[in-house]
């Protein structure tokens, strides 16, 4: 389940309440762009594994990519984007989904020198989060408007070895 | 900088300082007392074509089949655990060294006599050809007799048209002189060929780059006698770990967090040197135990694949000259062999100061050969002798 929010300066990250996240149902035509909305990411089918890179291109029309964390142990994980430096339409930007508890959490970039997101979240062993990934501008696009990001970017989940005792949710 | 090593090493040292006075004896003796087998008779780095060269390497046909190829990494494309890259397509790949083992395991009291070739994706660039950041390494098993006899060609191969010294390891030097084309790489070729039939192989290893060229992500599978494949356990890692990892932060300045995927449980842990500034904040004493284990952790005599993990196995040559060298003074005691001079077993400095973890390769046009490659070698060499 996804509980709080906690680190600052790199991204920022708020906690919300998602209306539905659902990631199906979207079936895109030949010859036309895709709706980018949330409920209509590109499944990469790609499992996370913690601390392990995944190098991807995010193109016109695709949508947003979907992503899938199952930790193996509870716990604080980062879910990190970066993207290279001064790119003109791609600000990395995450949104972190527990579909079960209709539950999100997002971030865009703080620092676009860098371009790198994070997202630090207490993670449940065995649940399953969805892990979506697009560029900041395209959170903001009217309904109905294609993205139109291009460009390279790495994400990974990486465990972190937090610690803050007792009461700390 | 250096400090010498004790004992035979030191002493080689001194034999050749007293060399320099004496010369044409001296020389003379050191011909009849060199080995017969040299340290790039058995560890072999071929050079990177030149222009003319065209495409003049080994292609993986009649080495390694698709079959094989495919049942360890998945069909073309195939991202691996965690969605690190695909392996390269199969026929891009070209053999860029061969390393020979008489007897592989010898510290778990295991004698697997064996043939290594090195493969990566080489292409044509627009400063010449390159090699990717990328590896697969093939291993190939041979008896005994074989492995004697493959030693005993490459000797003789490398003797037609001269018996020079060809120092320490580096671009096979008969390869440089003579090109691609040459005698000397036309027969060591159809050797190779010879040798390694897919039939031999027992094992296969994969390296990626991912993070734009800040991680690097290791993993392998063994081939059993009837075909069946099994993962490659990862000594001190968590049990069904497939791929470890090395990120070393996306400045290139060791930053990564954390550096290590998953952590290493291993008694020999060298993980705080992976990122500097942990290692900053860290005690002196805690950065020389972690120094001491990189140590050990290069050292043929103390630990194999069986023993240590893949990424810190390769991170441990960046880690030392980078980090606890230039970062925190640490010096590295002198490798020293009772069958090698010692400037044979000096390693390189300088020539490449990005992260560079090939162990015995290429990374773009940067010839590679890390200490622990050396160290292997020249133990190559003394098992060789026995």
């Amino acid at each position: 389940m996804i509980r709080r929010r906690l680190r600052q300066g790199l991204c920022v990250s708020l906690l919300l309440l998602s209306t539905g996240c659902a990631a199906d149902g979207f079936e895109s035509q030949e010859g036309e762009l895709r709706q980018d909305s949330l409920n209509s990411p590109t499944d990469t089918g790609i499992d996370l594994e913690p601390g392990l890179w995944h190098d991807n291109v995010l193109v016109p029309g695709e949508g947003w990519h979907l992503y899938h964390f199952t930790p193996g142990e509870s716990g604080w994980v980062a879910f990190q984007m970066q993207a290279p430096p001064g790119h003109e339409n791609l600000w990395s930007y995450l949104r972190i989904v527990d579909p079960e508890h209709n539950n999100e959490v997002w971030a865009g970039v703080g620092n676009k020198r860098t371009n790198l997101c994070e997202v630090i979240v207490d993670v449940d062993a065995g649940h399953t989060y969805d892990v979506i990934v697009t560029s900041q501008e395209n959170s903001l696009l009217a309904p109905g408007a294609a993205q139109e990001t291009d460009g390279p970017y790495t994400v990974a989940v990486s465990p972190m070895p937090l610690d803050f005792g007792a009461g700390s949710d | 900088m250096r400090r010498l090593g004790m004992g035979l090493g030191l002493c080689f040292a001194l034999t050749l300082a007293a060399c320099a006075s004496e010369e044409p004896q001296v020389q003379q003796a050191a011909a009849t007392e060199r080995p017969a087998v040299q340290m790039n008779d058995v560890s072999v780095l071929w050079p990177l074509p030149q222009a003319d060269d065209g495409d003049a390497l080994l292609s993986p046909e009649g080495l390694l089949s698709a079959e094989d190829y495919e049942a360890a990494f998945g069909a073309p494309g195939s991202h691996q655990a965690g969605g690190t890259p695909a392996a390269p397509h199969l026929e891009g790949l070209r053999v860029v060294a061969m390393r020979l083992d008489p007897c592989a395991g010898a510290i778990h009291d295991r004698c697997q006599p064996e043939l290594r070739l090195v493969f990566q994706p080489v292409r044509e660039g627009s400063s010449g050809y390159e090699a990717d950041d990328t590896a697969v390494h093939a291993f190939y098993a041979l008896t005994a007799d074989a492995l004697e006899e493959m030693v005993a060609r490459l000797v003789e191969l490398r003797r037609v048209g001269g018996d020079e010294p060809l120092g320490g390891l580096a671009p096979h030097p008969r390869m440089v002189a003579e090109g691609l084309a040459g005698d000397f790489a036309m027969g060591l070729s159809e050797l190779v060929r010879e040798m390694a039939p897919p039939g031999r192989l027992h094992r296969l290893t994969l390296m990626t780059n991912s993070a734009f060229g800040n991680a690097w992500n290791f993993s392998g599978v063994d081939f059993g006698p009837d075909g069946e494949i099994t993962r490659i356990a990862m000594p001190h890692l968590p049990a069904g770990t497939e791929v470890a990892s090395f990120f070393v932060g996306f400045q290139g300045d060791f930053g990564g967090e954390p550096p290590f995927s998953p952590a290493t449980s291993g008694p020999d842990d060298l993980q705080l040197l992976g990122n500097e500034h942990v290692a900053g904040r860290a005690t002196e004493s805690e950065r020389a135990e972690a120094f001491a284990a990189l140590l050990r952790i290069e050292d043929p005599s103390l630990h194999d694949p069986d023993t240590t993990d893949c990424a810190s196995c390769h991170a441990a040559h960046p880690l030392r000259q980078l980090v606890a060298e230039a970062q925190f003074g640490f010096e590295t005691p002198a490798l020293n062999s009772p069958l090698v001079p010692i400037e044979d077993l000096a390693e390189l400095h300088g020539e490449d100061a990005t992260v560079n973890l090939h162990m015995f390769s290429y990374k773009g046009r940067t010839a590679s050969i890390h200490r622990r490659t050396v160290a292997e070698t020249a133990a190559v060499i003394r098992s060789l002798s026995d």
